[in-house]
């Protein structure tokens, strides 16, 4: 194959790969309108190159001159849609400008198809056979000028002025490296190309059509622009995944300690009412113990009381379940496990934490009272954690009225229904937050007890707002506090 | 008649328990589920009975009730249950004047044994009660004359020095001692001082 073939062939399936390269990317990303048009230039350059090695076979006129046709319809593909990529690439290039070469450009072609030898010659004399240096054959026209060859001409100019007009503004912009690679490559190539072009068509140098060798250049500096642009993308997506892994799992390790320290909270509170839970369970073994023996007695008697006994053993397993649900509660708060995100209907989850808190209440001498209008209230969440926070309050509450006159010793619990919110206020007839620690009672470490740690109003606040809700305190106008706990509204 | 044992303990499985515990062991049991429902009843009149009574109840405590029931002047013999052996509350209760103090869960001989002393103390007093009751309904039938001669004989004083005394004569105040201990149902004067200091009568001494 003599060497004219390999290099126009070579240029024309580079230009065409490159071509098949952005026409898929552009498939991926349909939006995005640079990988059409640059697609389309390097299908417009694989034609001028295809073209160029028939024209510079043939040495049929008649064919001659349809190639040089479409020659300048490849030449034409290349350029207008350069134009408007470097208006979308750029960003900075002038609207008006890419539309007059666009237009400046169409007219030429429609010139171009119009007149028989296209828009190059008006008439072409002979088709010339000349040697190339290592003595291959190649054709060459000669023949008048085309008078209009002048407009693709000064559109090929106005393109150059255009890039650098674009490019200067780009550079201005910061954005350097695209104006020199893009612009640097498009205009150096363009002069290069055109001056060729120039000088073959004036008959000055005797060599073939090399406009396509210029166009491949061209969509090669594209591609390395475009490839580059991919690659950093693929990158920052890159860094973005693992930023947002090492966010999640920062975030996770966060929840982790949340879960950690309310299970620990819990089980010292739970340490603080182990009496309470100690008489929680008195009561129902007192019952076992006394219906077991009077049991005993019933059928020891000359006539048993089979029907008396029966009802002792009716009450041992009463008080047996009472039992085990004491213990079951007992065990739910001391388990530890992370966060449930789970449906709970909030009167009876409230009515669990006051069973809990009732012998403590007693033997401080606390009235509580309980007040749930309907419709029944349900939030989404962690039951026992939710269930920790109204124990921390309420305690805070019976703490709170240690000095109060045993006639006002009463705490109340409320549900409300809200505008897509759930309430459950705490309130109490205590002495209420002085000024001093309204503030700061939410603060880790703060307390006003002799023997408080200062965590469980802090923890309670995390637990509740990691639900979604706010954990807030204010005072009575009649004297003592309330705590609202409020909480998303989990439908019915 | 079986003796009566109240019991107030607001917790329903505990107040069953003792309440059939008790009932096994041949006594009479009326339960109640507070304080206030046990002062609402009227109970003064039962005879000899004791209260098996819980320390921690909501509204009036067991301690509360006690205060009460001794500001009323009931003699009610009380035995307390509690779910912890509080020393300062175990202490108030004993000086209050609790029979007992027993700690949950109470065995079986415990509280039956706290009963019965309670009882027999319930039924001590009532003896005694009734007694006294006696002894002032006959000194009441004592005419004033009398009831000044009475002063004078428990104080040892002979007849002849009671009529100096009263500037009467000895035949008088005979027969005014002689009625005297026919009225107060006794037969001799060492009866007689015995019982009016049950009473309360003074002897009066001749300076």
């Amino acid at each position: 194959m003599s060497p004219l073939t390999v290099a126009w062939t070579f240029t024309a399936s580079a230009c065409a790969m490159l071509g098949f390269a952005h026409f898929l990317l552009w498939i991926k990303e349909p939006r995005s309108a640079v990988y059409l048009l640059s697609a389309v230039m390097a299908f417009g350059g694989a034609l001028s190159a295809a073209v160029e090695l028939l024209l510079l076979q043939t040495q049929d006129l008649a064919r001659y001159q349809v190639l040089l046709q479409l020659e300048n319809l490849g030449v034409f593909l290349l350029l207008v849609p350069m134009v408007w990529f470097v208006y979308e690439y750029f960003g900075t290039a002038r609207r008006w400008f890419a539309v007059t070469i666009s237009a400046i450009w169409t007219f030429a072609l429609i010139v171009n198809f119009l007149s028989p030898a296209s828009i190059v010659f008006s008439e072409i004399h002979e088709l010339k056979r000349l040697n190339a240096f290592w003595g291959e054959l190649f054709t060459i026209a000669v023949g008048r000028i085309h008078p209009w060859k002048i407009v693709p001409d000064l559109a090929t100019v106005l393109i150059g002025v255009y890039v650098i007009d674009a490019s200067i503004r780009a550079w201005q912009k910061g954005n350097r490296r695209r104006a020199v690679v893009i612009g640097g490559s498009i205009v150096f190539f363009l002069v290069l190309g055109g001056i060729h072009t120039l000088l073959v068509d004036a008959g000055v140098v005797a060599t073939p059509y090399m406009i396509s060798f210029a166009f491949l250049a061209i969509v090669m500096a594209l591609s390395y622009e475009l490839v580059n642009d991919a690659l950093l993308a693929s990158q920052f997506a890159r860094d973005l995944a693992s930023s947002e892994k090492t966010r999640i799992r920062t975030e996770a390790e966060l929840r982790a300690k949340r879960d950690e320290l309310a299970h620990l909270s819990r089980v010292s509170t739970m340490g603080e009412m182990s009496a309470s839970f100690a008489h929680e369970l008195l009561q129902p073994l007192t019952a076992i113990l006394s219906n077991t023996r009077a049991a005993r007695r019933y059928l020891a008697e000359d006539q048993p009381g089979a029907g008396k006994a029966e009802e002792c053993l009716d009450d041992i397993e009463r008080a047996t379940d009472r039992a085990s649900d004491v213990i079951a509660r007992m065990r739910s708060l001391f388990r530890k496990e992370e966060m449930r995100r789970e449906r709970v209907p909030v009167e009876p989850m409230v009515l669990e934490v006051l069973e809990l808190l009732h012998s403590d209440g007693v033997r401080r001498g606390m009235r509580v009272s309980f007040d749930a209008p309907p419709p029944p209230a349900v939030v989404h969440g962690d039951r026992i954690q939710l269930q920790q926070v109204i124990l921390n309050v309420l305690r805070n509450s019976f703490d709170a009225m240690r000095d109060t006159p045993a006639s006002r010793r009463e705490a109340w619990v409320r549900i409300e229904l809200d505008d897509g919110c759930v309430r459950i206020a705490v309130g109490d007839r205590g002495p209420g937050i002085g000024d001093q620690d309204a503030g700061r009672i939410f603060e880790p470490f703060y307390t006003t007890k002799s023997n408080g740690l200062g965590m469980g109003l802090a923890i309670s606040r995390t637990i509740v707002e990691a639900h979604g809700g706010r954990l807030t305190a204010r005072n009575n106008d009649n004297g003592g506090a309330t705590f609202c706990i409020t909480l998303p509204d989990g439908g019915p | 008649m079986k003796p009566l044992v109240f019991i107030v303990d607001d917790d329903d499985l505990v107040r069953r328990g003792f309440s059939r515990l008790l009932d096994s062991a041949g006594y009479e049991v009326q339960s109640f589920a507070s304080a206030r429902e046990f002062l609402d009843r009227s109970h003064r009149d039962s005879g000899p009975a004791c209260l098996v009574l819980d320390v921690q109840m909501p509204e009036l405590t067991g301690l509360d009730l006690q205060e009460e029931l001794r500001t009323d002047g009931a003699i009610l013999p009380i035995v307390f249950v509690s779910g912890r052996g509080d020393i300062p509350m175990t202490v108030r209760a004993i000086k209050a004047g609790a029979m007992d103090f027993l700690t949950k869960p109470v065995s079986e001989e415990a509280l039956l044994e706290a009963v019965a002393q309670a009882l027999a103390r319930a039924a001590r007093i009532t003896a005694e009660h009734a007694e006294v009751t006696q002894i002032r309904t006959r000194a009441a039938t004592l005419t004033p004359r009398e009831r000044e001669v009475l002063e004078f004989v428990i104080s040892g004083l002979m007849n002849k020095q009671i009529a100096d005394a009263l500037g009467t004569a000895e035949q008088t105040i005979k027969v005014h001692r002689a009625r005297i201990l026919k009225k107060m149902g006794v037969r001799s004067v060492a009866e007689l001082v015995h019982d009016s200091a049950r009473i309360g009568i003074v002897p009066r001494r001749q300076d």
